[in-house]
């Protein structure tokens, strides 16, 4: 259990505001903070590592206090079990692929493991500037698991990555989570990226969290009436007449949906969609 | 999607399903929704929301009506007109604008081209509400 409560004077876009921070993870739970750039994010991650010291509060991880002003704790950077990933891959470039992960690893007997994990057996012995970003990701994830930290931190990893990468790297990612179940929060803006991953949101705006719940929750568009609604994935867009036709993934199933041009104009492959119709609509049968 | 402005005039409830009389541009519009009204904070007498449909769930006719079930008559004009093989677009205006999508086979048939005084059709539980942000 991640448990934070604290206040940080930021500066943003609109001028300096005093972040009050509350925000609890369950052991192994998936966390996203999602919003623009300069709402706050980041420094929420750096007041979680050490990085950044808050005003006034508590941070407990686990129990186990790494911070609290009215007692005066303050567990230094190094003494706080945390795993971080950036979007500059931050690997040593005279270290092997094997020689970066083993470097950061408590367990050596555990770096093959998390090498195959990752799918990096075949090119474990090059160096970094050999390796493609997605490729370098992949070290970097390994490397913040290899030293089996008490919280994850994922800061906009894979922002730098090409969209086909990025949805391979989400899914790989989520598979690990599931498998070593590491409390995680990751910082994104990428509505899509946090649906698919996290169970739990944070939206912030200016410093301030504005809404907290399932990813279904926070963006399903609620301003709309009906029993009928989903949210789907795009998968394709193609020109049917003067239509178009959706191809979209909801929940587990595929299914199809005709759309104007001015629907279909500002939709993109990937993109997350609500579907809706009227609830007299659709018709069911027995299967 | 079509999204035109109302307003609420008033409202009934029959379990789950609610009737909602508005008015749109001058136009009565009936929509029948199965929603909660305690829901739904938008939906009050008076009030300013959206109402939305599917394009290709409005019906254009020419000429007098004869007698039909349908509520929701919009007196409108063809502003353009998009053809395809199987399917035409029609951008209409009854004081705003709306479009329709019906078959080219049926668009022919009656004739319509850009200036082609219609009425657009829509059923009454083809209507959805939504806040006005």
């Amino acid at each position: 259990m991640i448990e934070i409560d604290v206040v940080k004077r930021i500066k943003t876009a609109s001028g300096e505001v005093d972040m009050h921070v509350k925000v609890d993870i369950e052991k192994g739970g998936f966390c996203s903070l999602f919003g623009k750039s300069g709402a706050g994010k980041t420094t929420i991650m750096r007041l979680l590592a050490g990085l950044t010291e808050p005003d006034d509060g508590v941070i407990r991880i686990d129990g186990k206090t790494w911070y609290d002003k009215k007692n005066k704790i303050n567990v230094p950077v190094n003494k706080r079990k945390c795993g971080f990933v950036f979007q500059d891959y931050a690997l040593f470039p005279n270290m092997t692929v094997r020689r970066n992960i083993e470097y950061a690893s408590v367990n050596k007997s555990n770096v093959d493991m998390l090498i195959d994990m990752v799918g990096m057996h075949e090119l474990k012995d090059r160096k970094p500037a050999n390796l493609s970003g997605g490729q370098r990701q992949r070290v970097a994830l390994a490397r913040a698991l290899a030293a089996e930290p008490a919280i994850l931190l994922l800061d906009e990893p894979f922002a730098a990555l090409d969209a086909d990468m990025r949805d391979t790297l989400q899914n790989e990612l989520k598979i690990i989570h599931n498998k070593l179940g590491v409390t995680t929060i990751l910082v994104s803006h990428d509505k899509g990226e946090v649906f698919k991953l996290a169970n739990k949101v944070y939206a912030m705006d200016d410093g301030v969290i504005t809404k907290i719940g399932t990813p279904e929750e926070v963006f399903t568009d609620s301003t709309i009436s009906g029993k009928f609604k989903f949210t789907g994935r795009v998968l394709k867009v193609e020109r049917a007449d003067c239509l178009y036709v959706l191809t979209l993934s909801i929940g587990t199933e595929v299914g199809h949906v005709v759309a104007t041009h001015s629907e279909a104009r500002d939709i993109s492959i990937g993109d997350r969609v609500l579907v809706y119709t009227k609830a007299f609509n659709p018709s069911v049968k027995k299967i | 999607m079509n999204q035109l402005e109302a307003k609420v005039l008033h409202y009934r409830t029959s379990g789950q399903i609610i009737l909602c009389e508005l008015e749109s541009f001058g136009a009565q519009v009936t929509a029948v929704i199965l929603d909660s009204p305690g829901e739904l904070e938008y939906l009050k007498e008076g009030n300013a929301l959206n109402i939305l449909f599917k394009e290709t769930e409005v019906i254009i006719a020419t000429g007098e009506i004869g007698q039909l079930s349908l509520n929701n008559r919009f007196r409108a004009k063809i502003t353009a007109m998009e053809k395809g093989d199987i399917f035409t677009s029609l951008a209409i205006d009854f004081g705003t604008g709306m479009t329709s999508v019906i078959t080219t086979k049926s668009a022919e048939r009656l004739g319509l081209a850009v200036g082609t005084e219609v009425t657009a059709l829509v059923k009454a539980n083809e209507i959805a509400i939504g806040r006005r942000d």
